[in-house]
């Protein structure tokens, strides 16, 4: 008796990319099998990398689950993405083990500065969208702001409960810049005819809670007086 | 009391604790009622049955799974643990039909835990295995060209230096 497919797909997995890639080289059922059934939707991690050349035009769906990264925003590699989603949290991530100073916190910004306008950029060009993106910052919807792709963003929750703001940031956003952020956010999407992309009873509620408390006209929220320092919105770019 | 009756005819009277371990039992149980009487389980062979009695004759005192229990979306809760106890372990050191009849068994009867330890154990037979390795280990016959096989290693050449 040989391994019958559909347990394939149950033992599947409890296995990494490594031994996945090993089980598609076995012979041409398994191969078949595990490129439709396991490598369309992409839990990609830290440490788990699917063998790109081989499955990369059958992948769809792109989770980024404790890791960014911009490698799969080729359109050549990867024809057949058509959703991404972001859920990763920092504080179960393997970057736990590093020291967290004034090196790590700007690598960590670089990286999430690479990313996260050529995520926003990606959505505007091509027919894809973001299945749900986990942001601990609203300041980094400025970007899908400024790439016009906010309609793009199916769901959209916050977790602001860290203290990330400080840790891994050199600019701690006030938060009536954070507020403005999001006002222009949803005015984004209202603009594009779509409703925003939250459940305004989850996430975070205090945030929620100062998006309640704006005075609302009829033109939409009375936003307060931003601080004579406003500046860039990003509070990155020069 | 309830009567199971495997695919071959032969009878197997299990306590009502022991056969709710399989959900689709305990449903039909429960649409039944007291007077459960007879339930055929008509995919199973009397051999495979017992083995799978035997399991949850051991675990009918553990926390029945929660509905959703296993969809956790961190790379933690995706790529699960392998790691088995030692009953477990030793209950499915079988020969590897009777795995596969096991985990389909399970599959079928919706044991969720038989099912997950059944296909760790699985799993652990393929860890760590060359391609050639897997095919030694379970039988399966290499049907690639020689070229398709040169140009599939080629292509996942890289996943092996991460």
């Amino acid at each position: 008796m040989q391994l019958p497919p559909e347990l394939i797909t149950l033992v599947a997995t409890f296995l990494d990319f490594k031994d996945l890639s090993r089980l598609t080289c076995v012979n041409k059922h398994l191969y078949e099998l595990l490129a439709t059934d396991i490598w369309k939707d992409v839990y990609y991690s830290a440490g788990y990398v699917p063998p790109l050349l081989t499955c990369a035009p059958l992948i769809q769906h792109v989770h980024f689950d404790s890791a960014v990264t911009t490698m799969f925003f080729n359109r050549k590699n990867f024809p057949a993405i058509k959703q991404f989603s972001v859920s990763y949290y920092e504080d179960i991530t393997p970057w736990i083990g590093l020291p967290v100073g004034t090196v790590f916190r700007n690598w960590r910004r670089d990286l999430y500065q690479q990313f996260y306008p050529q995520l926003a950029e990606y959505l505007k060009a091509h027919e894809v969208t973001l299945a749900s993106l986990l942001l601990y910052d609203q300041s980094f919807l400025y970007y899908f702001i400024e790439a016009d792709s906010c309609h793009k963003i199916e769901r959209l929750r916050f977790d602001t409960n860290f203290t990330d703001t400080v840790l891994y940031h050199d600019k701690v956003y006030p938060p009536i810049l954070r507020l403005a952020i999001v006002e222009k956010f949803i005015r984004a999407v209202e603009a594009a005819g779509c409703r925003p992309p939250f459940d305004r009873d989850q996430g975070s509620l205090s945030f929620w809670n100062q998006i309640e408390d704006i005075e609302r006209g009829p033109d939409g929220p009375i936003m307060p007086p931003l601080p004579a320092d406003f500046g860039d919105l990003s509070g990155e770019r020069t | 009391m309830v009567t199971l009756v495997s695919s071959d005819g032969v009878s197997f009277n299990v306590d009502q604790k022991v056969a709710s371990r399989s959900a689709l039992i305990k449903n039909m149980m429960e649409d039944i009622g007291e007077d459960a009487g007879e339930i055929p389980v008509p995919n199973v062979s009397s051999n495979v049955l017992k083995k799978v009695i035997e399991y949850c004759t051991y675990h009918k005192d553990d926390p029945l799974p929660q509905s959703g229990e296993d969809e956790g979306t961190s790379a933690a809760d995706k790529k699960k643990s392998t790691v088995i106890d030692d009953w477990d372990y030793n209950f499915l050191q079988v020969d590897q039909e009777m795995l596969f009849e096991i985990i389909l068994t399970a599959n079928y009867l919706d044991i969720k835990p038989l099912l997950d330890v059944g296909c760790k154990t699985v799993a652990n037979m393929i860890k760590g295995k060359t391609p050639e390795e897997i095919r030694r280990t379970f039988n399966i016959a290499n049907d690639f060209t020689p070229e398709e096989e040169a140009q599939i290693r080629r292509e996942n050449e890289w996943a092996e230096d991460r």
